[in-house]
């Protein structure tokens, strides 16, 4: 292949890359963004806390100290008491487990499902794609919280029937946007050259389309999660999910509302809880991102 | 008799990701009133910016970091906002690549041609109306007034791009800057228009910079050639000179590897390696790696355009 | 054995758009392909020429089982490929290959060689991929086959584990061709491959589509508009205009003589360097809209030579030298 290998090798200097080059594998760049790492551990920190929340808190969150509603944090009340005199802190560690199940469960049902779902739909087009269009029009028609409410008294109160309720109301949207960023994808020409290979619309979709619309997933899931947090708090608060005394952040944020002038304190715990979890959550996910795509390093 | 439009080392810089990133590097090139030039590059060369640096549309994160664009005496890179609202539209004007882009979908090209001409002149609307009339006309659009009464998407692309042509012209331009306006038409009707322009163009007296990748288009079409690479000026004279005997090595290049309907040629020339399509400021000459004459010198010493009556820059030009 | 590797008998597609609401859309086709006969001979070099709805690239699409024909018949190395039996409007579509079956034998490569390859692959996997997924060798076998085939279309063997991004496009498009042959296919289509490229990168693609075609018998049927291009590389030249074969030859009959009229038109406005087309030869108008193709020659509206007799009925396919085939009742 002469001609063609003269292209190459008749070069009087190597012209400059414009890109640096990509060598290293994404696990490597991964691991080298310090701020990914960084927000990663506090991820990692706030599932274990969901996990073994009740061994390190120090009080019983369910138990009342008569007296001491209202209390301003001490050394006995790291964060105080609530209108029952429960300790705070205690409501917070025992409440991770629920609130970060609500959300990333919500988040599974949306995400998960709705990013298979979108790809799948995307891709078959035809009378599928046209009869989920219009289940998601059913679905999108609903009021958010109201769709909730209605499958929760279908299934029952409960954090689980929260989950579905609010996970359900979620997904096509999220399944729209992987959907339209799917569909571009396969009109471009590595998808038909794939097709020409005689590949199975199975890996087309999942190894071929699918790495290019994970940046939208991510984007997705990130900005999705307090929404599914504040929903699910929302219900709760309507009593139709974590049933009181449980805590959860979402129920105590509700709760504390009513009482922010003279006790702050529960007020600022769970949204501080919230806010952080949400932070890290959403710079790990832009970070992720660039790690993921080669074009961005 | 000096020149009608005058670009004097020109430079254009774009920021990208903080770094300033040079597009164009001190291009020189004039245009004598009802001269046609072609201006040929491949991708990457700068051409289009060319194109925007000279109407003033350089925007950031680019920006014109040296030299000057004289139009008939003024500086349009120093001229007040009124001044160039004057001249931009209305004394140069632009031929886009793509008619279909610059025709709005919802507006009748009537409408369309009509805003040009309210906007630079005060004309009552019936006399703006047969201006337009004409420039249709004058574009070889049989109908004009079915063209004026459609809406853009309804015409076929090699009319789309006379209309582009004709919005131009309507306001009886000094110079057209045609930004490599048939490559989205098909080649019969491209050589149809390119026909009728040079015709038209030639009748009434109109400057040209025609801008390409094609270089044979350009020499049918046009009496003098700026050859761009990567950003700089490589060769700049007649046609008769540049293609008849080019000094810049990459003109030769451009010239063996342009494809020739008349003549079967086996191996096909080619250059090795591609345009640098992200620049770098690169100490010599940006052509010398791929160049077949390169010297040492030619590495760490950017060569600057010489010569008499047909310039090159390179030290080691062709005989 | 002079039987042509591909044989394509009255293929027709009709691509049914509409247009306003759908209780009351007014149903028009776009008449893409309208009633072509061609035969692809093995291992020659065939070039495909038209302007924009042509059908050239449709006809491509059909061949390479993308596209599913409306009426007629593809025969690829004797046997039934596509077919559609029946009666005209009511025919059965039967598909006699499988794409993957298609694969080992049609390979196409496209224009554009910034969306050809996947942006979050390696080159080294891309290529590696179909090996693997046709079960035609191990991993490590794969391995170097894939460091064999970028040796085969000039690709330096570090490249392996780029991302297409940093390619240049000439050495982006040699990956696609080398992604063509991994299958090792007899047919190779390419579709306008040096269209989207710079005129100095053009020669790499082309000299490398000649070696392949000489080296490995490679028959490659090359899609095109231009001309000049076509001079550089075919053995055999195909005009279509509007859905319709107009001619038929020999590269050199072609570039010596051409017969149709809407042939001496297109090499006529090829721009040439210095050398300004003769008015007389340039045609005025426009393609007619495919969606409404004139009745009888479809170059009736704009042809030079044109009689009462052309807009009555489609001019058949006659011989008007050796192989040297014209739709044409004036020549």
């Amino acid at each position: 292949m002469r001609s063609a290998e003269m292209a190459e090798t008749v070069l009087a200097r190597p012209i400059a890359a414009p890109f640096v080059t990509t060598e290293r594998s994404r696990l490597e760049r991964a691991l080298s963004d310090r701020l990914l790492i960084v927000t990663g551990v506090v991820i990692a920190v706030y599932v274990l806390v969901g996990l073994i929340g009740p061994l390190i808190a120090p009080q019983n969150p369910y138990t009342s100290h008569p007296g001491f509603n209202f209390h301003p944090p001490n050394g006995h009340f790291l964060i105080g008491t609530d209108k029952e005199g429960r300790d705070v802190l205690s409501r917070l560690l025992y409440g991770a487990r629920y609130t970060l199940l609500g959300a990333f469960g919500v988040m599974a049902i949306a995400a998960l499902l709705g990013f298979v779902y979108g790809l799948i739909t995307a891709y078959v087009g035809g009378w599928f794609d046209s009869l989920s269009m219009r289940l998601f029009d059913v679905i999108l028609s609903f009021p958010p919280l109201v769709l909730a409410i209605i499958l929760v008294a279908t299934f029952g109160p409960g954090l689980y029937s929260v989950i579905i309720g609010v996970g359900i109301g979620y997904l096509p949207a999220i399944a729209r946007i992987i959907r339209s960023e799917a569909m571009v994808q396969s009109k471009q020409q590595y998808v038909a050259a794939a097709e020409g290979l005689g590949f199975s619309p199975l890996r087309i979709i999942f190894k071929h389309i699918m790495p290019n619309t994970t940046s939208q997933i991510i984007v997705q899931a990130s900005m999705n999660l307090p929404y599914a947090i504040i929903d699910i708090a929302g219900l709760s608060f309507l009593g139709f999910g974590i049933q009181p005394p449980t805590p959860d952040w979402g129920g105590m944020l509700a709760e504390g509302q009513r009482d922010l002038l003279f006790a702050p304190w529960l007020v600022i715990a769970p949204a501080a809880a919230i806010t952080v979890l949400v932070l890290a959550w959403n710079i790990f996910g832009a970070r992720l991102r660039r790690a993921v795509d080669p074009k961005r390093y | 008799m000096g020149a009608l439009l005058s670009v004097e080392d020109l430079s254009v810089d774009f920021l990208i990701d903080g770094t300033p990133v040079p597009a164009l590097d001190r291009i020189s090139f004039s245009i004598g009133r009802g001269e046609r030039m072609g201006l040929v590059g491949e991708s990457g060369s700068g051409k289009s910016v060319t194109a925007r640096a000279i109407l003033g549309l350089i925007q950031p994160p680019g920006q014109i970091t040296h030299g000057a664009v004289i139009f008939d005496g003024v500086d349009l890179r120093r001229a007040r906002d009124h001044a160039l609202n004057d001249i931009r539209g209305k004394r140069i004007a632009l031929i886009p690549q793509d008619a279909s882009l610059a025709l709005n979908p919802v507006l009748r090209v009537g409408d369309q041609m009509d805003e040009i001409l309210a906007y630079h002149f005060r004309l009552p609307a019936g006399e703006r109306r047969r201006k337009c009339v004409e420039a249709l006309r004058r574009m070889g659009l049989a109908d004009p007034e079915r063209v004026m009464n459609a809406y853009g998407s309804q015409l076929s692309g090699g009319m789309k791009q006379r209309v582009g042509i004709a919005m131009a012209l309507v306001c009886d331009p000094e110079i057209l800057i045609a930004d490599d306006p048939t490559s989205a038409v098909d080649v019969t009707i491209q050589a149809q228009i390119l026909y009728e322009f040079r015709a038209l163009t030639d009748r009434l007296g109109l400057a040209v910079l025609f801008i390409s990748h094609d270089l044979r288009v350009v020499s049918t079409l046009c009496s003098r050639i700026v050859v761009l690479y990567a950003g700089q000026v490589a060769e700049v004279g007649s046609v008769d000179d540049l293609l008849g005997h080019p000094r810049h090595p990459y003109t030769l290049a451009l010239l063996k590897c342009s494809p020739n309907v008349a003549l079967r040629v086996n191996p096909l020339p080619m250059v090795p390696g591609a345009s640098p399509d992200s620049l770098r400021a690169l100490p010599g000459c940006r052509f010398e790696p791929r160049c077949p004459r390169a010297l040492a010198r030619c590495a760490v010493e950017a060569p600057t355009l010489r010569g008499n009556g047909q310039l090159a820059a390179c030290w080691n030009p062709l005989p | 054995m002079n039987e042509p590797l591909v044989d394509i008998r009255g293929l027709v597609k009709h691509f049914p758009i509409s247009r306003g609401a759908r209780i009351w859309s007014e149903r028009e086709t776009v008449h893409a392909v309208n009633g072509v006969d061609l035969a692809i001979q093995r291992g020659e070099f065939l070039a495909l020429v038209g302007e924009s709805g042509s059908g050239k690239t449709t006809l491509a699409g059909c061949i390479a089982g993308f596209v599913r024909p409306t009426a007629g018949a593809i025969h690829f190395d004797g046997k039934p490929l596509v077919e559609v039996q029946g009666a005209n409007g009511s025919g059965r579509l039967v598909q006699h290959a499988s794409q993957r079956q298609i694969a080992t034998r049609i390979q196409m490569v496209f224009q554009d060689p910034s969306s050809a390859l996947n942006p979050r692959h390696r080159i080294g996997d891309t290529l590696a991929e179909p090996l693997l997924v046709h079960g035609l060798m191990s991993k490590a076998d794969a391995r170097k086959r894939v460091g064999e085939l970028l040796e085969l279309t000039g690709i330096r063997q570090s490249m392996w584990g780029r991302y297409p991004h940093e390619l240049n496009s000439g050495q982006r498009q040699r990956v696609v061709i080398a992604r063509a042959l991994t299958v090792s296919p007899i047919l190779l289509i390419a579709d306008e491959p040096v269209s989207k490229l710079d005129v100095s990168m053009q020669g790499q693609i082309l000299n490398l589509l000649l070696d392949l075609h000489r080296q490995l018998g490679l028959t490659i049927l090359f899609i095109t508009h231009d001309l000049s291009v076509v001079r550089q590389v075919a053995d055999r030249v195909i005009v279509m205009y509007l859905g319709r074969v107009m001619e038929a030859c020999s590269a050199d009959a072609f570039f010596s003589s051409p017969r149709h009229p809407y042939s001496e038109a297109l090499v006529a406005s090829t721009p040439r360097v210095r050398a300004e087309p003769e008015k007389s030869m340039l045609i005025k108008g426009e393609i007619p809209s495919p969606i409404h193709p004139p009745r009888g020659c479809p170059f009736a509206t704009r042809c030079p030579l044109v009689i009462p007799a052309c807009e009555q009925a489609v001019p058949p396919l006659h011989e008007v030298g050796p192989s040297q085939l014209v739709a044409c009742i004036r020549r």
